[in-house]
């Protein structure tokens, strides 16, 4: 099977339907007037990365995450893929210090991925945010884990989010991303991969290492459904 | 087992961990004055609504969407267990039109569910939007179908996601839900269920009757986990520019 990619909103076929219409964008301001919206204006930053298939590490997906704190040892994130109003809301994240990542069931931890080398190797940025700030929280990033599922198979060209969740993971070592893939988002975001690996070359992962549990354990990890009795009320 | 109720936020228990410092809060304003999150800002309501697990109706939980429209045909939206700034994000969902619908393969029908009871039932509403102005859009609803994932079982009382995520569905008729779970939402949010169930009375759900393959086909619903061989990168061709 050939690689898969996605590189962002404006690649993937168009969803199925109507545009909005009028009458319905009247409506959602009407409501959106007297609403509020406090859990997602919690969100405070946007950081785009890569994700890979937990079970194929040839299908790769360029991930932009808004992200919120829960409060300082972690963070839920909305995965889209794009920064753009057309964005396709494809996953979420919720991403952990090594402190609580340590509290979790060991059959959990397989779930979660570490993001040392994503932040380290530059692959991760908070695009439009001048570097030394970005490092300020970066710097912590790296030392957290992340729990990532997905939803809509985009780098599959699926018009519409069919079929099961899809546990992800990230980078944990070079040549792992498509070189390609990566100079297009460096293009379009105005990035150096490589200038910013420099830069951050200070920071460091989990004090306590790499948990070995993490990133799979090592093995590929896939979901399946099971159809059982439901029980009833 | 006990059934299983989360209600809201504060009825869970605490993340673990310190309160969101005030540096890491400068650091978060001073990024989000330069960003933008334009996929955000395109969610404009606020529904509320309750699911259950696709495998145990026991176990119910009070789902706060925040949703936008992708297109006429498609929303998708964010849940979360509350309405305030300090909610858990525990699952989304997609909505699609029965047009939609019916263009999904048959195997994957079973993972949506209908939202024409929840809508005319009364138990799906927009907290804080006037009825008629509600109604307008709800009628679009009653016709739709959802597919919710919930990542974070907050009605076990859990303080952190864990597990797989899990399929949910929504009710399909009267007698599913727990009394006293729906009366605690009505007060906290001001709403009577019946009332709006009767000004409801007029609305239809889709056009072709509910899809017998929707909410589950009838079965209850679980995700497991597999380990499998880790298809690796180096099994494709590298292009190198």
């Amino acid at each position: 099977m050939e690689k898969a990619v996605h590189s962002s909103t404006t690649s993937g076929p168009e969803v199925p339907g109507e545009a909005t219409k009028t009458g319905t964008s009247i409506i959602d301001t009407a409501t959106s007037a007297v609403q509020s919206f406090a859990p997602v204006n919690q969100i405070h930053q946007h950081l785009c990365a890569f994700h890979f298939y937990a079970h194929d590490m040839t299908r790769q997906v360029e991930a932009h995450h808004f992200c919120s704190h829960v409060n300082e040892e972690m963070r839920q994130c909305l995965i889209y893929d794009g920064p753009d109003a057309n964005a396709r809301l494809i996953g979420l994240e919720y991403i952990v210090t090594e402190k609580l990542f340590m509290t979790l069931p060991d059959e959990e931890k397989k779930l979660w991925h570490t993001h040392e080398w994503e932040v380290k190797g530059g692959f991760l940025f908070m695009p439009g945010v001048p570097g030394p700030i970005q490092r300020k929280d970066l710097d912590k990033v790296s030392k957290t884990y992340g729990k990532v599922f997905h939803f809509w198979q985009v780098d599959l060209g699926h018009d519409l989010p069919i079929g099961l969740p899809n546990v992800m993971m990230a980078v944990t070592r070079d040549g792992q991303l498509f070189h390609e893939m990566i100079q297009e988002t460096e293009k379009r975001f105005g990035v150096s991969i490589e200038g910013e690996r420099e830069a951050r070359a200070y920071m460091t992962g989990p004090e306590l290492g790499i948990h070995p549990l993490a990133n799979g354990g090592g093995k590929g990890l896939k979901l399946e459904l099971r159809e059982v009795d439901i029980k009833p009320v | 087992m006990e059934k299983a109720v989360h209600l809201s936020t504060k009825a869970g228990p605490e993340v673990p961990g310190e309160p969101t410092k005030m540096s890491t809060s400068m650091v978060d304003s001073a990024a989000a004055a330069v960003q933008s999150f334009t996929p955000i800002n395109q969610i404009h309501q606020h529904l509320c609504a309750f699911h259950f697990y696709a495998y145990d109706m026991t176990r119910q939980v009070e789902a706060h969407h925040f949703c936008g429209h992708i297109n006429e045909d498609m929303r998708q939206c964010l849940i979360y267990d509350g309405p305030e700034a300090n909610a858990r994000l525990i699952g989304l969902e997609y909505i699609v039109t029965e047009k939609l619908f019916m263009t999904l393969p048959d195997d994957e029908k079973k993972l949506w569910h209908t939202h024409e009871w929840e809508v005319k039932g009364g138990f799906l509403f927009m907290p804080g939007v006037p009825e008629t102005i509600q109604r307008q859009d709800l009628e679009k609803v009653a016709k739709t179908y959802g597919k919710v994932y919930h990542f974070w079982q907050v009605d076990l009382g859990h303080e952190l996601p864990i597990g797989l995520p899990n399929i949910m569905m929504a009710v399909t008729r009267d007698g599913q839900l727990y009394p006293e779970m729906v009366k605690e939402t009505e007060k906290k949010f001001g709403v009577s269920i019946e009332k709006e169930r009767e000004s409801r009375a007029y609305m239809t759900g889709p056009d072709h009757g509910i899809h017998p393959l929707a909410n589950g086909g009838g079965k209850g619903l679980k995700l497991e986990v597999r380990e499998v061989d880790l298809k690796p990168v180096e099994s494709v061709p590298r292009v190198f520019v």
